[in-house]
């Protein structure tokens, strides 16, 4: 009985060395994974970070070619559909990277970049006349894709900021339908679109609401855009200020998904 | 013995599940776009009947399709519609129909026209 008790005890034992070690495992691997990527996902993420502030450099003071249409149907939200592209393409030398930040936690780099020119040659092929002004800007980056979200947000904000400023400045073009109904209009289909090039847009504020929503501020200083080219602009007078916006998740794809899996 | 090992085994189960379940928990799921778009449509909308308006020959009922350039002044934008197309809704008559009888149909060929000779 003993014995028979004993070779009981040998058997069961593996069992439980098992458990405790997967135990442990599934508690230190995390902490030693996280501790052992660092280095390597700083260096990146902050280069990355680097790079997109020299480009928002080259947007605010080379400037940007902005291509965009919208489209709704029935002002019916689901409906919308909205398709904005920029291009930039330019060197700038003498960028300096004011502040360096790096958020090991969420790998989140945040690098602010400034440039001072005495002179450059726009995207328009015009001489613009810095007088050695100081342009500043912030971007972020990050290698792991989970933290991505906020900064895709941020991204599609400044790209909504750029597009509302075209608007604002050169204007856009409107093709509708309307039906009317004892003098009663109602919109049937209504779609804009824009194709300009912007520069001297420069940044105010940014940010995310609580929804995590993101938020850009920019204006573009109509006075300071004739002195730089030397010719009168219209609306000499006015700064232009616009808030773009941008979110991380697209609920109208999800909700067409959703129906789709549901046939 | 039994029991300790179902138990070990328990306890390993019950620490992997609750670490599963806190990450998937914990994380709040991020806004979506829904009230940016719904904002966007309202203002496209608002933007629409203010070029509508200026149509001088707006109908009472019907269709309007316009193409117009935007051009923005200190506060919104003006309209300078280039292109437009106006279909007046067709008026409809309110009279009582009568079923039985001949009646006869406008024909387009003419009075002399074939589809105008009646039957025999």
């Amino acid at each position: 009985m003993r014995k028979w008790l004993i070779q009981m005890e040998r058997m069961e034992n593996p069992v439980k060395r098992i458990s405790k070690a997967l135990a442990v495992a599934v508690l230190l691997v995390p902490l030693l994974c996280t501790h052992g990527w660092a280095g390597n996902k700083k260096i990146m993420s902050t280069r990355a970070a680097k790079v997109l502030a020299e480009r928002a450099l080259v947007e605010s003071i080379y400037g940007l070619k902005v291509r965009s249409a919208e489209e709704v149907i029935d002002m019916i939200p689901s409906s919308f559909v909205e398709k904005t592209e920029t291009k930039t393409s330019a060197r700038i030398s003498g960028i300096k990277f004011e502040e360096i930040v790096y958020d090991e936690q969420k790998d989140i780099a945040k690098v602010t970049a400034s440039v001072s020119l005495d002179s450059i040659t726009n995207i328009d092929g015009q001489q613009m006349d810095l007088k050695n002004k100081v342009y500043r800007r912030v971007a972020f980056a990050t290698s792991t894709p989970s933290q991505a979200g906020p900064l895709k947000a941020l991204r599609a904000a400044e790209i909504d900021a750029y597009k509302q400023l075209v608007k604002r400045v050169v204007g856009f073009t409107l093709e509708s339908q309307t039906t009317v109904e004892n003098f009663i209009l109602k919109s049937d289909a209504v779609k804009t679109k824009v194709l300009a090039t912007i520069y001297l847009a420069e940044l105010k504020d940014f940010g995310w609401d609580d929804s995590g929503n993101a938020f850009v501020k920019m204006y573009l200083n109509v006075k300071d855009v004739s002195e730089v080219l030397g010719e009168k602009v219209a609306g000499e007078d006015e700064i232009v200020e616009v808030e773009g916006a941008g979110a991380q998740a697209d609920d109208f794809q999800q909700a067409k998904k959703g129906k789709g899996k549901g046939r | 013995m039994a029991r300790r090992s179902k138990t070990g085994i328990k306890a390993v189960f019950c620490i992997l599940c609750s670490a599963f379940s806190s990450v998937l928990f914990c994380s709040a799921a991020p806004a979506g776009n829904r009230e940016l778009v719904e904002d966007r449509v309202q203002e496209l909308d608002e933007l629409n009947k203010q070029a509508v308006r200026q149509v001088p020959d707006m109908p009472k009922d019907g269709r309007i399709e316009i193409k117009a350039k935007a051009i923005p002044q200190k506060e919104g934008f003006t309209f300078e519609i280039y292109e437009k197309k106006i279909t007046p809704a067709t008026p409809v008559k309110e009279e009582t129909i009568n079923f039985g009888g001949n009646e006869k149909m406008v024909d387009p060929n003419g009075e002399n026209g074939e589809s105008g000779k009646e039957n025999k």
